[in-house]
């Protein structure tokens, strides 16, 4: 009787919850990255070798361009955090804390932004600026600007561009949630410019902070960008080494393995300064009555050359390379301009419709890809959610710093690797035929995306989540409102906005996401990156411009429809939470 | 505290939104998660076959096949051969291989997989009629077949940008005016690593075979003159692009920033043929390097799918078949020359023996790549 009754309340102190969550992290990333990492010390384990353990491929891998490849990468990741973060800070200050105009329109600029592969924005750039491209026929000489872009000039650039709206989102919701109180204060007492930011920065320290560590990692796996412009300059990436090592014929997942263990641990540095800073203190300031704001006022001469400033940075940016890409796509030309002149043709366009036996209509991968892109970011957004709360919790134990360290480590994953490690796990002869089935199957697929999406974005929401302050619950459980009731009235209508931005951002990338999509495929479903892909390697690379160029618009359709229910759908006061007071 | 009747409609229409969401999530689940299903009923005595394809006819040819074949069902894995490669070779690490049959560009990767009993021998059907493309490609134990020829390294380029005027042999490539000439980075385009060993092996003189046994220092001897050669290309310019696309783009364009390059050349006949390139042309040197797409099976099927197999092989090894392949990718992958007698390869397609294509041992020159693109990735690159 008093062996059941201990046995029953040591079982009521067991937090159910978080075994629930680590049991599903396992499955989705831990356990298959483990597997494909154990690879680089014990090959027998998965029929590679006969070595049970081996240091023989970490040798290897610090040698020649395999090492080399991991010190670019390191530097190039931490110059794009920097540049990244930095640049994201001051757009956001401006837009959101000054009376620059058109602070909609660079909203909307960074959504285009963000919703552009690193992949697309390469070929965008190559049909700008290659000479015989867009920029020659409009006139201009860029051989010399062609040669520096096929370089480490040209992948910060790429990869600065592609981690900005990330770091601009971050650090926005940081701002929006920070009323003009705090730098009110600072000026009453006779603070310079400089010395408010001073004061003011840092209480957004960990959107700041998450804004770098995001840049960092998601720079440090990014691959399309590595694998187009580094390799023909000499200049190799870590991740390209490591794409080359899983593609050699016989594949070399040992020394593949020990490229990725070093991509995830270099993302501990970035985990560790940022736990140290935002541990033990609180940045909660966010809150249901958190007031407007004060806008800095320019002068009109200088509002007018700030905003002209900004605007044709980001325009040159964003559009040049999209522009390039679309009007590439109404040529019937593999090169923009040819010596017999520019032919315009609407071809590509009607064979994406109409296609050749070789290629298979979009309609259907779009369809798949957009049942993925529901599953994926409906997941991925709950177990987010829950994992940010974890980590912006201020008295966290093992689980939290555990978490910590698991998030930004996975994303810094290739998704190779985890498409490859999917297969090594789900598909060992044991699982597959005594216990389940998965691999090549939708439910595989969906985890597999799942898991490539959920370390980013819940990096995302830290910032916000860690700035809602715990009195607005305590209040609501004091009034007698269960857990639920608590939260859906005080943290939802807070997060309702960032949580549908988390949403669509997913579904977006899901559509675009190609290297998980590729290795766990269903055959005869393809998803539509994948159909895009083999179009554009082959002799029909214009039909797959075009593809590319409908799938960008069918986004922005579904971005479109998702903010149009959110405006409709939500109560009013969900959606001023936070919103800035144009009329100040 | 109660409801307001606001409040109320309020939760009325979220509950009801709710439960709109639910239905239609429950029906997309049930379409998703029967998408792994098979579609087949245990009753019916139908063989699955899972084959892996890059080839750009395959869904033409695998959807002519099932038409045609009742007892047999074949599912198609289409994706890029480097990615076919790595699935394949982790679904072998994991001990339970899923892939039927792969069928791709180039014999290193077949006979890789030969080496490591990784696919069946024997998988040639009778009843074959090999042409002389066929029987130069064919390997001694049959653990792979060729299925059409195309050939890297002739030369493409353009009339206007050449003035008509191109070199003849390979070794005139070196005279070129400086910046001229184009090639592939064979760590990512795939007919380049044979490029190489066939350029490698040529100057060195050893038989055009893919049986013939090679001895280690003839391999080494040709090995270093290829490097000779290609450092010759590299002082006078040669420009590395990564695959077909951008180096097609380069002689293109206007202006051209390449006058040649030694490619495959059917992507210069696709080319061509779509009109994408109307002032393209190829010709070819003293010789051009043979690559066969081949097809090879999996020593992990049962009886049954292995004589399904052999049935499917058969049916690519046919007059319908070759015809399927050409009709399924007129200006792509269909611009082959066939491998068997009585099949004509596409119109705009040279005689084969104009090509002097040149045969390259796979088992020799195969575990050869890594090392060899390697030094050409430090080397050879710009």
């Amino acid at each position: 009787m008093l062996l059941g009754r201990i046995r029953e309340a040591r079982l009521a102190r067991v937090k159910w919850s978080g075994i629930a969550l680590w049991a599903i992290l396992a499955l989705l990333v831990i356990i298959p990255v483990t597997v494909f990492l154990l690879a680089a010390i014990s090959p027998r384990l998965l029929h590679l070798s006969s070595q049970w353990f081996t240091f023989g491929s970490i040798t290897a891998a610090f040698q020649g361009y395999t090492g080399e490849g991991l010190f670019n990468s390191v530097w190039v990741s931490t110059t794009v955090a920097i540049l990244a973060t930095s640049g994201a800070t001051a757009i956001a200050w401006l837009v959101q804390r000054t009376n620059m105009l058109g602070g909609r329109v660079i909203g909307a600029l960074m959504w285009v932004l963000l919703l552009i592969p690193t992949w697309i924005m390469t070929i965008g750039w190559t049909n700008l600026i290659q000479p015989g491209e867009l920029a020659t026929a409009l006139g201009f000489n860029t051989s010399g600007l062609y040669n520096l872009f096929y370089g480490p000039g040209g992948i910060v650039l790429i990869l600065t561009t592609a981690a900005l709206p990330f770091c601009y989102f971050v650090v926005s919701a940081g701002l929006r949630g920070l009323g003009s109180e705090f730098e009110d204060a600072a000026r009453v007492h006779g603070s310079s410019t400089r010395r408010m930011l001073q004061t003011v920065l840092p209480i957004i320290a960990p959107a700041l902070l998450s804004a770098f560590a995001i840049a960092f990692a998601e720079s440090i796996s990014d691959f399309g960008v590595a694998f187009t412009l580094g390799l023909n300059t000499h200049f190799p990436m870590a991740t390209f080494t490591l794409f080359n090592a899983i593609t050699e014929n016989p594949a070399n997942f040992s020394v593949a393995a020990v490229i990725a263990g070093v991509l995830i641990l270099c993302t501990v540095p970035p985990i560790y300064f940022q736990s140290r800073v935002v541990r033990g203190r609180s940045y909660q300031v966010l809150s249901g009555r958190t007031r407007s704001v004060r806008r800095y006022q320019f002068r009109p001469l200088t509002r007018w050359l700030v905003s002209i400033a900004l605007f044709a940075v980001l325009l040159l940016v964003i559009l040049g390379p999209l522009v390039a890409a679309i009007a590439t796509s109404f040529t019937r030309t593999i090169s923009f301009e040819t010596t017999s002149g520019i032919h315009w043709s609407l071809m590509s366009y009607q064979s994406v419709f109409n296609p050749p036996p070789s290629i298979r209509p979009l309609g259907g991968g779009l369809w798949t890809s957009n049942q993925l892109g529901f599953f994926v970011a409906s997941g991925t957004v709950v177990l987010a959610y829950v994992l940010a709360r974890r980590l912006s919790a201020t008295t966290g134990g093992w689980s939290q710093r555990l978490a910590d360290v698991f998030l930004l480590g996975s994303v810094a994953i290739p998704g190779v690797v985890l498409g490859v490690g999917y297969i090594l796990f789900y598909n060992q002869a044991f699982l597959a035929n005594h216990v389940i089935n998965l691999y090549q199957t939708m439910p595989l697929l969906v985890m597999g995306l799942t898991a490539s999406a959920i370390p980013g974005q819940s990096r995302l929401l830290v910032g916000p989540v860690s700035q809602i302050q715990s009195s607005l619950s305590e209040a609501a459980r004091v009034h007698g409102a269960s857990k639920w009731r608590t939260w859906k009235s005080t943290s939802l209508p807070i997060l309702s906005r960032t949580l549908t931005w988390a949403w669509v951002l997913t579904f977006t990338k899901t559509i675009a996401e190609l290297a998980v999509a590729q290795m766990l495929l269903v055959p005869g479903r393809e998803p539509v990156s994948v159909l895009i892909e083999t179009t554009l390697g082959g002799v029909f690379a214009p039909i797959g411009t075009a593809a590319t160029v409908l799938v960008l618009v069918e986004m922005i359709g579904v971005i479109l429809v998702c903010l149009t229910i959110y405006r409709f759908f939500t109560p009013k006061g969900w959606r001023r939470i936070g919103e800035l007071s144009r009329s100040e | 505290m109660t409801n307001t009747p606001k409040t109320t409609r309020r939760g009325f229409g979220l509950r009801s939104t709710a439960a709109v969401l639910g239905v239609v999530a429950s029906v997309v689940s049930l379409s998703i998660v029967n998408a792994g299903a098979t579609p087949v009923s245990h009753s019916t005595p139908v063989v699955q076959l899972e084959l892996y394809s890059a080839q750009g006819y395959d869904s033409y040819v695998v959807n002519a096949f099932n038409a045609s074949h009742s007892t047999i069902h074949v599912t198609l894995n289409d994706n890029s051969t480097g990615t076919l490669l790595t699935q394949i070779a982790a679904e072998q690490a994991s001990g339970h291989p899923v892939w039927n049959m792969m069928w791709a560009d180039g014999a290193t990767w077949a006979a890789q997989f030969d080496k490591a009993r990784w696919s069946v021998k024997n998988i040639l059907p009778s009843g074959v009629n090999f042409n002389s493309a066929g029987i130069a490609n064919l390997p001694f134990d049959r653990s792979f077949v060729p299925t059409g020829v195309t050939v890297t390294g002739g030369l493409c380029s353009d009339t206007v940008a050449t003035n008509g005027s191109t070199p003849s042999t390979f070794a005139q490539l070196v005279n070129m005016s400086r910046g001229a000439l184009g090639m592939n980075n064979p760590s990512l385009s795939g007919p380049t690593f044979p490029l190489i060993a066939g350029e490698m092996a040529h100057l060195q003189g050893l038989p055009s075979s893919t049986t013939a046994n090679i001895a280690p220092g003839s391999v080494a001897k040709a090995i270093a003159k290829g490097k000779a050669f290609l450092l010759a290309l590299k002082a006078n310019g040669l420009q590395v692009h990564n695959t077909n696309g951008p180096t097609l783009g380069a002689m293109e364009s206007n202006p051209a920033t390449l006058q040649a390059a030694t490619i495959q050349t059917s992507a210069c006949y696709g080319d061509i043929a779509a009109g994408y390139w109307p002032t393209g042309a190829v010709t070819y040197l003293d010789y051009s390097v043979a690559l066969p797409s081949t097809i090879a099976v999996s020593t992990n099927v049962s009886k049954a799918q292995l004589a399904a197999a052999k049935t499917f092989v058969g049916y690519v090894l046919s007059v319908t078949g070759q015809q399927a392949m050409q009709d399924g990718d007129p200006q792509g992958d269909g611009l082959f020359w066939p491998v068997i007698t009585g099949v004509n390869p596409e119109a705009g397609l040279p005689a084969y023996s104009s090509t002097k294509a040149y045969a390259i041992n796979p088992y020799v020159w195969g575990p050869l790549q890594s090392s060899i693109d390697a030094w050409f990735t430090a080397n050879v690159i710009n």
